[in-house]
């Protein structure tokens, strides 16, 4: 039984991290109707900064910071100097110059990391294990959860409750209304992507000590967020976190019985939902576009 | 659309023009027929991807799931089932129309962006499964010495691919210079009008995905003659977004376009893809330079099409929320 527990909570642990990556890519897409495809790399930016600093400094907190902090201004810088002067065009060209900058960033992680193995031990404060029913679970995974979770209650307070948050939510229903408004709407899409690639970066560097990241491969984090997107109903935050926990779960679950080909399981959940209600779970008939 | 004979006349001395260079090229200077091979095989992946992008209008990221699906089953219908060759190419012709069928019912069950992301996925899917199922050999792909007996030597086999690919372009000309072609553009400028016709644009979308799933499969099938095997990177989303990079480079809303994108990156991928294993880079670079100065690739600068097409991908991703309001 403690069995299905431990895996029940790394499942949630994981769920709630890519919940973490497709939360920022929902508020980019919904908000500038781009698909960020550079987010796995700013992911793994986040992992190799916290990696850096962590080994520099010693802190891992730090670390994280750092990562929160210089992909948001990398990410402020993306939008502000080479997706503002495209916003005109037709969104498809914004979303191939996104690839673009992924692949860009890609390869100068492997440039200045080099080709190898990214992770670390999990920090001392963090490293001990806590008894549940009769075996010793991790607390940093519990410790994920409890982050994640007070993220996602921080972002709907945002959402909900603040002026800010009532204009990301206008935006996402009528950007020209806004506009009209007297609001500056540029100025908010890069906010908004700022936070999207905070997020995401967060999540990377809180990934770092579990799995890491290969600097030569590209990251499957993208993949598993563009899965959790369409499963959950694109440019839906709700979708997002109900979507990135049935996948972080059966991803944990179908990591026991059927070892090989779990990494399968996003893209097969993925079109199983397309199979059965194309908009997603939580999306809007008339949204689905 | 002026003056349809002169049109024709101008393409084929352009198709003769590109056959005679690649004669000359691979006669007098040796050892590049194994590159003009590759470009050539390319060249037909680029153009088939084109017919669902710039053509069909459709987000085609998963096009290397077709070029894979055409070479591997190729493979496999030789070495393991043993097919006389003849009958395994019709053969992966028949599958690769059955299978770029399926696809085009799971993929247009979505629109536009997320059908990009889905096509993307399924590439993802397709690409593990090659990384993981035994019989697809593991990560590692099947080696079979596959070319034609009568074109085993380089030069032989570049000009065997050189036929190959001049009918296929016949063939995708004639589609795309077709009666047939109208209702595609029409469907790219105005679906919902085109509904009001009559006409049933569902369908009709999905027979493009399968005219270009085809063609890409029949690359696909010349690519692993020329690289004796099927080997997994050749369902890797790179493909994919490389076809769409080599439309973009040459101008999506041309016929010969995708053909010059694929030459110049494939001569990329070769040459400088050989020396550094910053390829992405370059891949990335290429990207961002012809949005910021040819969105409408080299070909398409100034054309009369352009204005047209650009007003079609706004329709194709609206940019604003008036959808809600159909």
């Amino acid at each position: 039984m403690s069995i299905y527990l431990y895996q029940f909570l790394t499942g949630l642990s994981s769920g709630l991290l890519y919940f973490l990556t497709a939360a920022g890519m929902a508020i980019i897409v919904s908000g500038l109707n781009v698909i960020n495809f550079g987010q796995g790399a700013f992911c793994m930016f986040g992992t190799l900064l916290c990696y850096s600093v962590y080994e520099a400094t010693g802190s891992f907190f730090l670390g994280v910071a750092a990562a929160v902090v210089v992909a948001g201004v990398l990410g402020g810088y993306v939008t502000e100097a080479m997706l503002r002067p495209i916003y005109k065009r037709p969104p498809l060209f914004q979303l191939l110059l996104t690839m673009g900058v992924g692949y860009l960033l890609q390869d100068f992680f492997l440039f200045a990391w080099g080709n190898r193995m990214i992770s670390a031990s999990v920090p001392e404060i963090l490293n001990f294990r806590v008894n549940l029913l009769g075996l010793p679970f991790p607390f940093y995974y519990i410790f994920l959860i409890i982050i994640s979770l007070i993220i996602c209650a921080v972002m709907l307070f945002v959402f909900k409750k603040t002026k800010i948050g009532m204009i990301f939510r206008a935006i996402i229903t009528n950007r020209d209304m806004v506009d009209c408004m007297g609001i500056n709407v540029k100025k908010m899409n890069s906010l908004m992507f700022i936070v999207g690639i905070s997020l995401t970066a967060l999540a990377g560097a809180l990934n770092l000590p579990i799995t890491g990241t290969q600097t030569a491969a590209e990251s499957p984090v993208l993949f598993t967020a563009m899965a959790v997107l369409i499963i959950g109903g694109i440019g839906e935050i709700k979708g997002a976190f109900i979507g990135a926990l049935i996948v972080g779960m059966c991803t944990s679950f179908g990591a026991m019985f059927f070892s090989q080909y779990y990494s399968l399981i996003p893209s097969l959940l993925m079109v199983l939902v397309l199979l059965i209600k194309p908009e997603g779970l939580c999306g809007k008939k008339t949204n689905a576009g | 659309m002026t003056s349809k004979p002169f049109r024709y006349r101008k393409d084929l001395i352009i198709g003769i023009v590109i056959i005679a260079v690649f004669l000359l090229l691979s006669f007098f200077i040796p050892g590049t027929s194994f590159l003009l091979a590759r470009i050539l095989i390319m060249m037909l992946f680029a153009t088939g991807v084109n017919i669902m992008f710039g053509y069909g209008g459709m987000i085609a990221f998963g096009n290397a799931i077709f070029l894979g699906f055409g070479s591997y089953s190729f493979i496999l219908l030789l070495s393991k089932a043993g097919i006389p060759y003849a009958a395994a190419i019709l053969l992966t012709l028949v599958m690769t129309m059955i299978f770029s069928f399926l696809i085009a019912l799971l993929v247009l069950r979505v629109q536009a962006l997320t059908l990009g992301m889905l096509f993307m996925g399924l590439n993802l899917l397709v690409y593990n499964l090659g990384n993981y199922v035994p019989l697809l050999g593991r990560g590692v792909g099947i080696s079979y010495a596959s070319r034609p007996s009568f074109a085993l030597d380089d030069r032989s086999f570049l000009i065997f691919t050189l036929v190959i690919v001049a009918v296929c372009f016949v063939l995708m000309y004639k589609i795309l210079h077709s009666p047939f072609n109208q209702i595609i553009k029409g469907i790219r400028e105005n679906e919902m009008r085109l509904t009001f016709v009559g006409i049933n644009t569902k369908q009709v979308k999905r027979l493009m995905i399968v005219v270009s799933g085809t063609f890409c499969g029949i690359s696909g099938v010349l690519y692993s003659m020329l690289n004796s095997g099927a080997y997994v990177t050749y369902l890797d989303t790179d493909i994919s977004i490389q076809g769409l990079a080599m439309c973009l480079l040459g101008g999506m809303f041309t016929f010969w376009g995708p053909s010059i994108g694929a030459a110049v990156i494939t001569f990329i991928n070769v040459y400088i893809g050989g020396m550094t294993i910053y390829h992405r880079f370059i891949l990335g670079i290429i990207l961002i330079l012809v949005i910021y100065f040819f969105p409408g690739g080299v070909l398409g600068y100034g054309n009369e099409d352009e204005v047209s097409a650009r007003k079609f991908i706004k329709k194709l991703i609206p940019s604003g929320k008036e959808k809600k309001d159909e």
